[in-house]
């Protein structure tokens, strides 16, 4: 973590504030903004999606309509209402109808975004490992290293492509973790969904790379809604990771993705998520509000989830990655690093359901506010009667930096088994003045101290990290919190 | 929120016609400050109707009971003969009340020196409203109805005011019956307030005498105001009959360097919610809020606190737990908040609860809320069945399983009391949990 | 007389079996030491006779004084006066050491026809053993073992013993985290147990505790069942030689 060189990155990249806020200069092909019926049919019509899934979508959007004034309100986050009649629903690069073939195709200039953003999207950078699928506002441009996962049978590609390719795997599999009408958001991302990323690894396959997407917005007054949905098969095996990225403007956007992943007998699914959507500049102007649903199914017996997720983006988000444990002996974790800085608001953690006998679940949250930000973990742990000897363990810290931002712990707890055990514990304390002194007389700036003592405060989280999102991750953290100490 | 008025529409139109008509009657009606705050408190109370479970801090406990019951403030109890009385065994003053206004018969209330003034909520209204001008509380939110509703109607109560300095050694004990016989709800008010340095013991003690299946509804407020350095230790023992319903608060203003140690017994009634809202309103003060719910048959017992840290270096702990046995359902709800300037805050919060049955159900919501850099908070919780490791070590002693488990249950239970530090108050709940342990005969599952 | 016969004992836990045909004699009046590598199903042996749960006897018996032992729930076991002296001794918070103890001298002594004890007489005796091993009264009021040190929740596991007088008395590692002075004092406490009617079983890793608990009999255990069997020489020897010696010795055979 002191390690120098990572340090002289992290000042580097804290001059330039927010990194990532470059707009790319692409002809976009785009629909007028508004959501109506006819926009719904014109995006499944773009897609040359079959009926059912048309249907699909106009059964959502029926619902969404019902839900009108009815926005989750429960959450810590306070935001100007969103006019969704001002939001563009579908945004693609235009060059679409001459699809690459390979990579030598992809639009250069799309290219160099992605070499800008530090994607190993070209091949010999996949060799290390990576498999990527980018999703450029709402269209997946490039899927790498397909070929070689097709010889183990893995499916990786946009949630399109699946669509064509594999439409029975994606009706049996679609909604069935996060229904249509699951939450204001979720169900407007079903009406209008535009791509995202499809896994399906087949019987006893270990994945043998990691999977991965980054998002990016990239077009201005566009929403993005991509739909995720990964499915493991019995004995299966699959790592996969997502990042996120957003140009700065001065108008919000909104994200509202629906990721469904599925566990079955004896598989294991590790999501994580490095997210660092444009959170705003310092004084609360733009920035992305993140509203995300994330939900997997351990349906088959001893199968795990794991959900990890560095959160260091956004102006505002709003996710509870969760867990259902619907059959006996699987297991849920959720790690989570969720920093926030100047008027960012987080509210953000998990859901955990034990269903079935001898289901376990961990949760470790690490929360960090800065600024004027207000970050709150909020997190539910239930065990329903049948759910026998369900165990849950809970921690959940809050770091606080500056006396302006605010940090709060909101856990629900609900036992129906008495053979449960279900522990919680939470902390919340400032980085104190003697470690940041002991650090300071070692030689390190407040800033690069604050680094180093939240790196540390966050390590059991950082841990779960692939190795390549663990680097990144780390810099961020740092780059997050610029401007926190004077 | 319109559809929950019109489901309380009867209950709400119950209470208006019971406020027309008992106003009048009410203890202090000339007294015009009076007139408005229950006015007022009326108008709050009609506009939010019962709080449902939409309400977040209702999540976990429904009214129904008192919807359906439709209670309506009792009128004037008349006081069985010769009832037990529960309690301590030692106080320096007895006030017994039956649906919610004092039998002088029943009472001991001698004088207690200079400086300590021991009477009721009716007559400080009727010849002293100065006294209480001020102390009585309303709610702040929709959340608060019930709060609202004893102030509309609250006819009696105890009053203590203790001079700058003045100790009182022995609990004063506080014993409320409810007879259900006439069906109705009382709203007791009850108004402790220790001037500088000043230390008491109060017990208040909700039981229920006559037939024990007749419904009633008790919806209590306790205001309590501490100046700088007072003490107050603060035992609610809550054991109302199997069908009754308890709604208790108590409302406490921790001044500078004040105390405030409190327990709060749930062991009786069908539905019981005893909540407890502390502030503190000025530096260095300490708080320590201890309380066990102990439930079985259909019982719901709720716990609900709220801590307020709005001044520098005051410290809170906090410690609630549930045995749960049968159907019962336990609820613990604690909020911690920390304004902005707060610092030096050290508040910590735990909440452990023991299932005893297949169907028992533990709610649990430990909440921190905090504003502030320099503090230190901590929360815990814990649900589970007795520990297996335990039971085998007092069993491989050569102790039955029953008793082995009566004996962890009480250790377990115990503890709290302990950290309660009340010498005869905390014999006294030790007693209290044991008669309950003794009670378990089974007789109570339906 | 023998107090205990086991024979053939197989055990298994979660799936695995730890024992595999242990047999052993101890006669009234004797003390046996049982002695092995980590691993070698030491305190399983242990949590068997005191019939905790999940140890699941597969083959074999365990005879005490004449009787089933296995058919016994943990609290006939004790009443029938086995006692088990835990490697880890549970902490109970809220429970005073003096409630449970007089509960459980008590629930004994009824299983036995006795007159119970009232809180007097319990409190007399409970003072002179406290005493014998320099412990103070304020001990009693402690909740049990909470906050104790290794040394102290030891001690009070021979307090118990004394207390409870046992015919068999199977001590798990209780000289494990004890100083030189504490494991005196233990070994003085066990020792005044010693009675020609009554035999001890003493588990331990290191042969020191046997400098002062002299045992009649040695017994290594090794991989499930007992290796070698000899006189308290026996100890010197496993100490000179290490258990490989005697592990090896036995695989080769």
């Amino acid at each position: 973590m002191s390690n120098p060189q990572t340090m002289d990155e992290v000042r580097a990249l804290a001059e330039r504030e927010y990194k990532f806020g470059f707009v790319t200069e692409l002809e976009e092909e785009t629909v007028p903004k508004g959501l109506n019926e006819d926009v719904i049919r014109l995006i499944s019509a773009k897609k040359e999606e079959p009926q059912w899934l048309l249907d699909w979508r106009l059964e959502a959007f029926a619902k969404w309509r019902e839900m009108q004034g009815h926005e989750p309100r429960w959450a810590r986050i306070t935001h100007p209402p969103i006019d969704f009649q001002d939001i563009r629903y579908y945004s693609a690069p235009k060059s679409k109808d001459d699809r690459p073939k390979s990579l030598d195709e992809v639009d250069p200039e799309l290219l160099a975004t992605y070499e800008k953003l530090g994607i190993p999207l070209r091949e010999q950078e996949v060799l290390a490992g990576v498999a990527v699928d980018a999703v450029f506002d709402s269209v997946s441009v490039a899927t790498t290293y397909k070929a070689k996962l097709a010889e183990l049978g893995i499916v990786f590609c946009s949630f399109s492509e699946a669509v064509q390719e594999h439409p029975e795997l994606v009706r049996q599999y679609l909604g069935s973790v996060v229904p249509q009408g699951d939450n204001f958001y979720a169900c407007l991302n079903s009406a209008v969904f535009s791509d995202g990323s499809f896994v399906f690894i087949p019987e006893g396959v270990r994945c043998p790379m990691e999977l991965s997407t980054y998002f990016r917005i990239n077009a201005a007054e566009t929403g993005q809604f991509e739909r995720t949905l990964i499915v493991a098969s019995p004995g299966s095996y699959v790592s996969y990771l997502e990042g996120c990225t957003a140009p700065m403007r001065d108008e919000n956007q909104l994200h509202a993705a629906v990721v469904e992943l599925i566990a079955l007998e004896d598989a294991e699914i590790k999501y994580s998520t490095v997210q660092n959507w444009y959170p705003g500049d310092a004084e609360g102007k733009g920035g992305i509000y993140n509203f995300v649903t994330k939900r997997g199914a351990c349906r088959g017996r001893n199968s795990k989830i794991s959900w990890t997720q560095v959160e260091t983006g956004s102006a505002i988000t709003w996710k509870y990655p969760s867990v259902l444990l619907e059959a006996e002996g699987s297991v849920g974790e959720f790690y989570s690093v969720a920093v926030t800085n100047n008027l960012q608001q987080a509210d953000t953690g998990t859901k955990m359901i034990h269903l079935a006998p001898n289901t376990s679940s961990t949760i470790i949250s690490k929360g960090i506010s800065a600024g004027r930000s207000q970050n709150t973990y909020r997190g539910l742990v239930r065990v329903n009667p049948k759910a026998a000897n369900a165990r849950n363990y809970t921690q959940c810290d809050s770091l606080l930096i500056g006396d302006q931002c605010g940090g709060h712990t909101v856990p629900y707890i609900q036992v129906r088994n008495r053979s449960a055990r279900v522990e919680h514990e939470a902390t919340a304390s400032k980085i104190s003045d003697d470690q940041l002194f002991y650090c300071q007389s070692r030689g390190l700036g407040a800033e690069d101290a604050v680094s180093l003592i939240v790196n540390g405060f966050c390590k059991e989280v950082m841990q779960k990290l692939p190795m390549e999102f663990a680097v990144e991750a780390q810099k961020l953290l740092g780059i997050s919190l610029e401007g926190s100490v004077g | 929120m319109n559809t929950a008025v019109s489901e309380t529409l009867s209950t709400a139109d119950a209470h208006l016609r019971a406020f027309a008509t008992l106003a009048p009657d009410l203890p202090g009606s000339g007294v015009e400050w009076l007139a408005a705050l229950r006015r007022d408190a009326f108008k709050r109370f009609e506009d939010a109707g019962l709080p449902n479970r939409r309400l977040e801090a209702w999540k976990f406990t429904a009214l129904d009971l008192v919807q359906n019951g439709a209670f309506t403030p009792a009128a004037a109890g008349r006081a069985p003969e010769a009832p037990a009385l529960p309690g301590p065994e030692d106080w320096a003053a007895r006030l017994v009340f039956v649906d919610g206004r004092l039998i002088d018969g029943l009472s001991d209330i001698p004088a207690l020196g200079d400086g300590i003034i021991l009477t009721t909520l009716a007559r400080a209204l009727e010849h002293d409203p100065g006294l209480i001008q001020g102390h009585i509380s309303t709610a702040t939110d929709a959340a608060g109805a019930l709060w609202d509703l004893n102030a509309a109607f609250m006819a009696d109560g105890a009053v203590l005011h203790l001079a700058d300095g003045v100790r009182l050694e022995t609990p004063i004990s506080l014993v409320f019956l409810a007879t259900g016989a006439t069906g109705g709800a009382s709203h007791t008010r009850n108004i402790f307030t220790l001037a500088r340095g000043a230390e008491a013991q109060v017990i208040e003690t909700y039981a229920s005498a006559g037939p024990s299946a007749a419904p009633a509804f008790a919806n209590a407020v306790t205001d309590i105001a501490l100046a700088e350095g007072a003490a107050l230790t603060h035992a609610r023992v809550q054991d109302q009959g199997p069908a009754a319903v308890h709604t208790a608060r108590a409302v406490v203003d921790v001044g500078a360097e004040a105390r405030y140690a409190s327990f709060a017994l749930a062991l009786g009634a069908r539905l019981s919610r005893q909540e407890t809202d502390l502030a503190f309103s000025a530096p260095g003060g300490r708080a320590r809020l201890m309380g066990a719910y102990l439930g079985r048959g259909r019982q719901h017992l709720d716990h609900t606190t709220r801590v307020d840290h709005a001044y520098p270096n005051c410290e809170t702990e906090e410690l609630f737990k549930g045995v749960l046995d049968d159907h019962a359902h336990g609820v613990f709800q604690g909020l911690i908040r920390v304004a902005p300037k707060a610092i030096g805050t050290d508040a910590r919060q735990k909440n452990q609860a023991l299932l005893l049955s297949e169907r028992a159900v533990a709610d649990t919501k430990p909440e921190l809320e905090i504003l502030a850099d320099d503090v230190k908070c901590a929360h815990g919780a814990s649900v589970g069945d007795i520990d297996a490791d335990a039971l085998f070590y007092l069993m491989a002693r050569g102790l039955p399983e029953a008793e082995a488990r009566r004996l962890l249950i009480g250790g377990f239970v115990g503890e709290v009391i302990d950290r309660f530090d009340a010498g005869a108050l905390g014999e006294h709940l030790h007693h209290c949990v044991a008669r309950w342990q003794d009670e378990d005969a089974g007789g109570d599952d339906d | 007389m023998n107090i205990l016969e086991i024979k053939n004992l197989h055990v298994t836990v979660d799936g695995t079996e730890i024992l595999k045909g242990l047999d052993l004699t101890l006669p009234a009046g004797e003390v046996h030491a049982m002695m092995g590598p980590n691993g070698s199903g030491k305190s399983t042996l242990s949590y068997v006779l005191a019939g905790r749960e999940g140890y699941e006897v597969t083959e074999g018996e365990v005879i005490y004084r004449g009787q089933d032992l296995l058919a016994l729930d943990p609290d006939e076991r004790a009443q029938a006066g086995v006692f088990l002296a835990f490697q880890y001794p549970v902490e109970i918070p809220g429970v005073a050491n003096s409630v449970f103890l007089k509960a459980a001298v008590n629930a004994q002594r009824r299983a036995r026809g006795e007159d119970e004890l009232d809180a007097m007489d319990f409190l007399k005796r409970a003072k002179t053993q406290l005493a014998e091993l320099k412990m103070e009264p304020e001990f009693l009021s402690r909740p049990i073992n909470v906050g104790f040190s290794g040394g102290e929740k030891k001690r009070n596991e021979v307090f118990q013993m004394a207390m409870l007088e046992p015919t068999l008395a199977v001590l798990d590692e209780t000289d494990s985290g004890l100083d030189i002075d504490a494991l005196r004092i233990v070994a003085e406490g066990v020792n005044r147990q010693r009675a020609a009617d009554r035999a001890m079983l003493v588990i331990t890793h290191y042969q020191r505790l046997l400098n002062y608990i002299v045992p009649d009999r040695i017994h290594v255990l090794a991989k499930g069942r007992i290796v070698r069997s000899g006189g308290k020489e026996l100890a010197l020897e496993l100490e000179e030689k290490g258990y490989g010696a005697f592990t090896d010795e036995k695989s080769a055979a």
